[in-house]
C-alpha cells in the first residue's frame, strides 16, 4: 500500500475497512459531503431507541433504555432516613453512574474512567434543576423521616451519546418507581410492610396505604450532537466522538424549554446558527423521546 | 434592562477587579495566578485573598516525552490536574478537568511537538465564585508563561442567569448559590469591553459584536478585519502579563 495521493480514487488502493482505520477522518469527511453517515443515517437523525420498564425485578423503580448499541440500565432503590435541618420536609435523591469494563474496550478493571464521574455529575445537575421530582413528595414525616432514592446507572455498552441514554433510562426510571408500603411500628421508626404478611402486626396504620408513583412535571430529554466543520451531526457513536472531538448536549423539558447546554471545549466553536441548529434538533427529538416513553409507560400499566 | 442591587454595590454588568501575576512558582516551566476580586494591594494578593476574591494559581510542565496510553501518540496532548483548596477530588474536580482539557486542547497547536504530554496543574486558592472561569483564565496565563505554542488566548467569564430573566456578570458565591440557583456557565458566557473607542459585545458562543454603548444596539459583527473568526469571551482587560 504505498501512500494515496490526496486527489486520486484510495479505494482502489486499499480496503475499506483500513481506510476508515488509517485516515478515519477523511473517511467521513467523505461520507458528510454526501450528507450521510458511514451507518446510513442522514446527519440529523438519531438512532434506534428502545426501552423497557421494570427491568430489574428487585428494584423500586427501573429501566433498560437503548439508544442503537449504547445500553444503560437503570435502578432506584428507596430507603428511608431523616432529613436535613434546613429542608425537614424535602427527600433526597443520589445519583450515581457507572462504567464497567464490560461496557467498552477502554475501560479497563481497576483503571476508573474519565467520563464517568463527569457524566455522572451531569446527570444530577440535570435531574436536580429540570425540576423533574419535587422533593417534598419523598417526605414521610416531616422533620422525621423522609425517602432517599439511590439511583445507580450502569452502562453496559458504551457506544457514543452516554449523556443521552443514562438520561433517557433515569427518567424512565423515575416513571416507573412505586414507592413502597411504609409504616410506623412502637419505636416511631418506620418499618417497610413486606408484600406477603397482611395480617402481620401493624400496631399503626401503613403511613401510605398503597404504593403509589411520583408525581413528574417537566420531564427533561437530551440530545448530544457533534460538531465538525460546518456539519451537525446528531446522537453520535462512539468511533465519531473519538475522531471529531466537540460534543454539544442539549437538555429541553417536554414543554420545550432550555434545561442545559453543554459544550466542553472542543476545537469547532458554536456559533449562533450552530447553537440554534442544535437546539432545533434536540426538539424534534424530544417528541420521539416522549412518544416511546409514553408507550413504554402505558404497555407496563395494562399488565 | 431592570436595575438590581447587588450585595457588594455592583451593577448587574460589572465584573469585579482582576489580577494576574506570571513567573510565580521558579521550579515550574510556566505559572499565573488569576484573581478576580477585591485585591486592595499587592499584598493582599499574596495572601489568601479577602473575602470577596476567587484565586486560581495554575502550573504548567512540559512537554514532556511520551503520551498516555489512550491518546493519540501524532498528537501532543494536555493533561490537567485540578487540586480544589480543601477536601478530596471528587466528580465535581473531574469534571472540571475534563472541560479545562478540551478547552486547552482547542487552543494549543498540537501538531508542532507530538508523543508529548503537557501537564497542567489548576490549584484553587479561594473560591468566591465563578471559579472556573478564574481556573481558564490562569491556564491560559499560565500556558503563555511556559513558551507553549498556542494559536490564541482563551479567556472566560461566567454569568449567572436569574430566574427572572436576567443577566448578571461575575458572581460570587453568594450570589451563585443563593439568590440565583445554579450558575449556567456555558450557556451565556458574554462580555463587553472597548477597543480602539469603540465598543464590542463577546459571547462564548458567537463571534464578537460591535454595538453602541449608549443604545445598545448591535451595529455588526467585528472579527478584527478578517484576523480573528473565533468567538472570545473574557475580560478583554487581561492585564500586562509583566515581563
Amino acid at each position: 500500500m504505498g501512500l494515496p495521493n490526496v486527489s486520486g480514487d484510495l479505494s482502489a488502493e486499499m480496503e475499506v475497512d483500513a481506510f476508515r482505520r488509517l485516515f478515519p477522518l477523511r473517511f467521513y469527511e467523505r461520507h458528510l459531503s454526501e450528507s450521510i453517515r458511514p451507518d446510513a443515517r442522514p446527519l440529523g437523525r438519531a438512532r434506534d431507541t428502545t426501552l423497557a420498564l421494570g427491568a430489574v425485578a428487585s428494584a423500586d423503580g427501573s429501566a433498560l433504555a437503548k439508544i442503537g448499541s449504547t445500553t444503560m440500565l437503570a435502578a432506584i432503590k428507596m430507603e428511608v432516613m431523616s432529613p436535613s435541618t434546613d429542608s425537614p420536609d424535602e427527600g433526597c435523591i443520589a445519583i450515581d453512574f457507572h462504567m464497567p469494563p464490560i461496557c467498552s474496550p477502554i475501560v479497563r478493571p481497576g483503571r476508573p474512567v474519565e467520563a464517568a464521574p463527569v457524566v455522572s455529575k451531569q446527570l444530577s445537575d440535570t435531574i436536580l434543576s429540570s425540576g423533574m421530582i419535587n422533593l417534598k413528595e419523598l417526605s414521610l414525616v416531616s422533620g422525621k423521616a423522609a425517602w432517599m432514592a439511590y439511583l445507580d446507572i450502569y452502562c453496559l455498552d458504551a457506544d457514543g451519546a452516554l449523556f443521552d441514554a443514562a438520561l433517557l433510562s433515569a427518567v424512565a426510571a423515575f416513571s416507573h418507581l412505586q414507592i413502597p408500603i411504609v409504616s410506623l411500628n412502637d419505636d416511631g421508626k418506620i418499618v417497610v410492610v413486606s408484600e406477603e404478611g397482611e395480617g402481620g402486626k401493624l400496631d399503626k396504620e401503613p403511613v401510605n396505604k398503597e404504593k403509589r408513583k411520583l408525581t413528574l412535571r417537566s420531564l427533561p430529554f437530551s440530545l448530544t450532537c457533534i460538531l465538525h466543520k460546518n456539519y451537525i451531526l446528531a446522537d453520535p457513536t462512539a468511533e465519531e466522538e473519538s475522531i471529531m472531538e466537540t460534543l454539544v448536549t442539549v437538555v429541553l423539558d417536554s414543554s420545550s424549554r432550555l434545561v442545559s447546554f453543554y459544550k466542553p471545549g472542543g476545537p469547532v466553536l458554536a456559533y449562533t446558527s450552530a447553537v440554534q441548529d442544535c437546539v432545533a434538533l434536540t426538539r424534534q427529538r424530544v417528541k420521539e423521546l416522549k412518544k416511546i416513553l409514553d408507550e413504554a409507560v402505558s404497555g407496563m400499566e395494562i399488565d | 434592562m431592570m436595575e438590581i442591587d447587588r450585595a457588594d454595590g455592583r451593577t448587574p454588568n460589572q465584573l469585579r477587579p482582576l489580577a494576574c501575576s506570571r513567573n510565580i512558582l521558579h521550579r515550574a516551566h510556566g505559572s499565573a495566578s488569576w484573581s478576580q476580586g477585591n485585591s486592595l494591594s499587592f499584598f493582599w494578593f499574596w495572601s489568601h485573598g479577602s473575602a470577596g476574591d476567587t484565586k486560581v494559581l495554575a502550573a504548567v510542565y512540559g512537554p514532556k516525552a511520551g503520551t498516555k496510553k489512550n491518546e493519540n501518540p501524532e498528537k501532543a496532548c494536555i493533561e490537567v490536574i485540578w487540586k480544589p483548596k480543601t477536601g478530596q477530588i471528587g466528580k465535581l474536580e473531574k469534571e472540571y478537568e475534563m472541560i479545562l482539557k478540551r478547552t486547552l486542547q482547542s487552543i494549543c497547536i498540537l501538531t508542532i511537538n507530538p508523543n508529548t504530554t503537557t501537564s497542567v496543574i489548576v490549584q484553587v486558592v479561594h473560591d468566591d465564585g465563578a471559579l472556573l472561569t478564574c481556573a481558564i483564565n490562569a491556564a491560559c496565563a499560565a500556558l503563555v508563561d511556559a513558551g507553549i505554542p498556542i494559536k490564541h488566548l482563551a479567556v472566560a467569564i461566567c454569568c449567572c442567569l436569574a430566574e427572572d430573566g436576567y443577566v448578571i456578570l461575575d458572581p460570587t458565591k453568594l450570589e451563585e448559590q443563593l439568590r440565583f440557583g445554579k450558575v449556567n456557565k456555558d450557556l451565556c458566557n458574554t462580555n463587553v469591553f472597548e477597543h480602539s473607542g469603540k465598543f464590542y459585545s463577546i459571547a462564548e458562543n458567537q463571534i464578537a459584536q460591535e454595538i453602541d454603548i449608549i443604545s445598545r444596539e448591535t451595529l455588526g459583527n467585528w472579527d478584527v478585519n478578517g484576523a480573528w473568526k473565533r468567538p472570545f469571551s473574557s475580560h478583554p482587560k487581561v492585564l500586562d502579563l509583566q515581563t
